[in-house]
């Protein structure tokens, strides 16, 4: 019998807002029955953030946090659809991630087939030159923050997001139902994959839908006859491309209240859908055969407190709780229903995982573990702890007890600075072609900023060589440094009281082992683990 | 330290870098975790190439010296060849990268 695959990556599914997570009033009933009919893993966390390195985590079972950030497929990396070559297996990407389609980023590379759907945002100026007829991206931002975001960021926002609204709006202008939405389109071309798979070979499916990804435009936004239903009498405009940056002055806390029931009602969108695949899978009598695994690569932060630190959308390289956590479900044919299980696990587990059930071996370039051991009750843990963060900036451990948090660097700059440090920097080498090529009509905003300060910092962008967290200074004492973190996982899981200067010992055990196991990382080279 | 480093003090070092025509130089400190991870990356090189030689100088004994070698990070390893420095790297590396750094400075590949 053929063994197959399919991995549903919906991005920005964070875990506390689905039901088998624990949330008891966002309507998630078909991703609730799902982890009824599989495994769930209650501690998964993400690895590198944001998009790209999670991706790369996931698709080549390595680490990235210690060694690459927002950065290409590098030739060196093994991925999942590299070791499918060769067997009968046939491989697909299905999705509308945007950055997944990033320039010269191969990340499509050694799939038998891609198939990508245009819009997202960060594709959004696909749709730039199309008229818009009756919408107006003014509709979709309170007055006060159009007014005040420039002065309170101190940066140029508001321009550049009215043209990322509109753009995101001139494609909306063509839905008639929520049948069009990009969850929906995502989702209906993977089912015509299937319908289409060869029975007597296996496959492996990838797919990559985008939402519940900002813009967090459910049908309550485009169908002005429905509530919100978790916000019914909001009197408000729709933000649902929020600015990114501290909410404090920026929002008021029944906006950002909003703005995150807007998020709900697009992840019970998202879960219509996934639910919609499942019955597919199922009437197509694939159930028998096939692993499904459902994950996420992060959270969202949304506002203040739990919510997000107070912080909009991810602007900081802040790895807190409701960024890092994500949800894992596995299910499939003789694997256990209905579990649970603590062990932490991890993106990188997402690629052996899949290799070890099309039985094609684990590569020894990978770092993550196969999960099905532990679905299994072989083993009742792969790892005692967790690391998360971004490239360059932060690294978190999370303990069964403890999470704490390194800072690579001192306090980031602005806003600005961050996020071109984060999703910017390391652009250049793959995009310096589409400068010398001046798209035409292009429409100035944040993405091609980007572009042009990345080209300007390319040849100055420095070496990992001889970076701090790779060394110590000679004159050091190794003490835990002041503006690190310390939280107690269990009295505060969303890590909002720093126990640091109270938990000195505990502080310094975490940040031993956390800089150990990163250098060990950073020296494991893709063809042997040390 | 690794039993098979010898440790080396302002009085061995001059006539050590001397003694050979590549000599590799591993500035530590005991409660570095990078460098306990570069000492393991130097053992799994020496798995290949067991005449792969290297002395270390310890920097909270030897702070003299490391003001000598201008160091003020560690690890960082010095490639010495016939008594003058041709190549230092500071942090940690992996086994390709300290090969590289070896061979960039003329000595032959462990």
């Amino acid at each position: 019998m053929s063994r197959n695959v399919i991995v549903v990556m919906l991005d920005t599914l964070q875990f506390n807002y689905l039901g088998c997570y624990g949330n008891a009033w966002i309507h998630t009933p078909h991703i609730d029955r799902f982890s009824k009919q599989g495994v769930l893993f209650e501690n998964a966390y993400t690895e590198g953030l944001p998009t790209i390195p999670c991706r790369r985590a996931m698709f080549t079972g390595r680490y990235t946090l210690p060694v690459k950030g927002w950065w290409q497929l590098d030739i060196d990396d093994t991925t999942i659809a590299d070791l499918c070559w060769g067997h009968p297996i046939d491989t697909a990407l299905i999705g509308d991630a945007g950055p997944l389609r990033l320039p010269k980023f191969g990340y499509s590379r050694g799939f038998d087939k891609v198939h990508f759907i245009h819009g997202h945002e960060t594709d959004h100026q696909y749709y730039a030159r199309d008229q818009l007829a009756g919408l107006r991206a003014e509709d979709y931002f309170e007055d006060h923050v159009m007014q005040s975001a420039d002065a309170i960021l101190g940066e140029q926002v508001v321009r550049p997001l009215l043209n990322q609204v509109e753009c995101h709006l001139k494609e909306r202008q063509y839905w008639k139902s929520d049948d069009d939405q990009h969850a929906a389109q995502v989702m209906k071309a993977a089912s015509r994959y299937l319908e289409n798979a060869d029975r007597n070979k296996s496959f492996f499916l990838w797919v990559d839908c985008f939402d519940p990804h900002e813009p967090w435009d459910p049908p309550s936004v485009y169908d002005r006859t429905l509530p919100c239903p978790y916000d019914p009498d909001y009197k408000g405009k729709d933000m649902f491309l929020p600015i990114q940056g501290h909410v404090q002055g920026l929002y008021t806390e029944p906006e950002l209240h909003h703005i995150r029931m807007l998020y709900a009602e697009k992840v019970t969108m998202v879960d219509k859908w996934f639910g919609w695949l499942m019955g597919r899978i199922r009437a197509l009598g694939l159930e028998d055969d096939t692993l499904v695994l459902l994950v996420s690569d992060h959270g969202c932060p949304m506002g203040n407190g739990e919510h997000g630190h107070g912080i909009m959308r991810k602007c900081r390289p802040w790895p807190y709780e409701e960024l890092t956590h994500i949800p894992m479900i596995l299910r499939g044919p003789g694997l256990p229903r209905g579990t649970r299980v603590p062990s932490f696990v991890q993106s990188c587990d997402v690629a052996p995982t899949v290799v070890d059930w099309l039985g094609i071996g684990v590569h020894p370039s990978m770092q993550g573990k196969s999960l099905l051991p532990l679905a299994n009750g072989e083993v009742e843990g792969l790892r005692d702890f967790a690391v998360a963060g971004y490239f360059r900036y932060s690294w978190s451990i999370i303990t069964p007890d403890w999470s704490f948090i390194h800072w690579l660097k001192g306090e980031e700059k602005t806003v600005a600075d961050s996020r071109f440090g984060m999703y910017g920097r390391d652009l250049a080498q793959a995009t310096a072609h589409l400068l010398q090529t001046k798209k035409l009509n292009a429409v100035e905003d944040r993405d091609t900023a980007f572009y042009m300060r990345a080209y300007e910092e390319y040849k100055e962008a420095a070496t990992l060589d001889g970076e701090d967290q790779w060394t110590c200074t000679a004159a050091s004492s190794g003490e835990v440094p002041a503006r690190d973190e310390l939280y107690h996982r269990v009295a505060d899981p969303f890590q909002l009281r720093n126990v640091a200067a109270e938990k000195p010992a505990v502080a310094r055990d975490l940040f031993e082992r956390l800089r150990l196991f990163m250098a060990e990382l950073r020296v494991s080279d893709s063809g042997a683990v040390l | 330290m690794p039993e098979n480093i010898t440790l080396l003090t302002a009085e061995t070092f001059p006539g050590y870098i001397c003694s050979g025509q590549d000599r590799v130089v591993l500035v530590f400190r005991q409660r570095c975790p990078n460098c306990q991870v570069l000492m393991a990356v130097i053992d799994k090189c020496r798995a290949s190439w067991p005449e792969f030689d290297v002395a270390g100088v310890d920097a909270d004994e030897s702070p003299g010296l490391l003001e000598q070698m201008a160091v003020s990070k560690v690890p960082t390893i010095l490639v010495y060849r016939n008594g003058e420095l041709s190549a230092r790297r500071t942090g940690v590396m992996s086994p390709p990268e300290l090969r590289a750094l070896v061979a960039s400075a003329g000595a032959p590949r462990p």
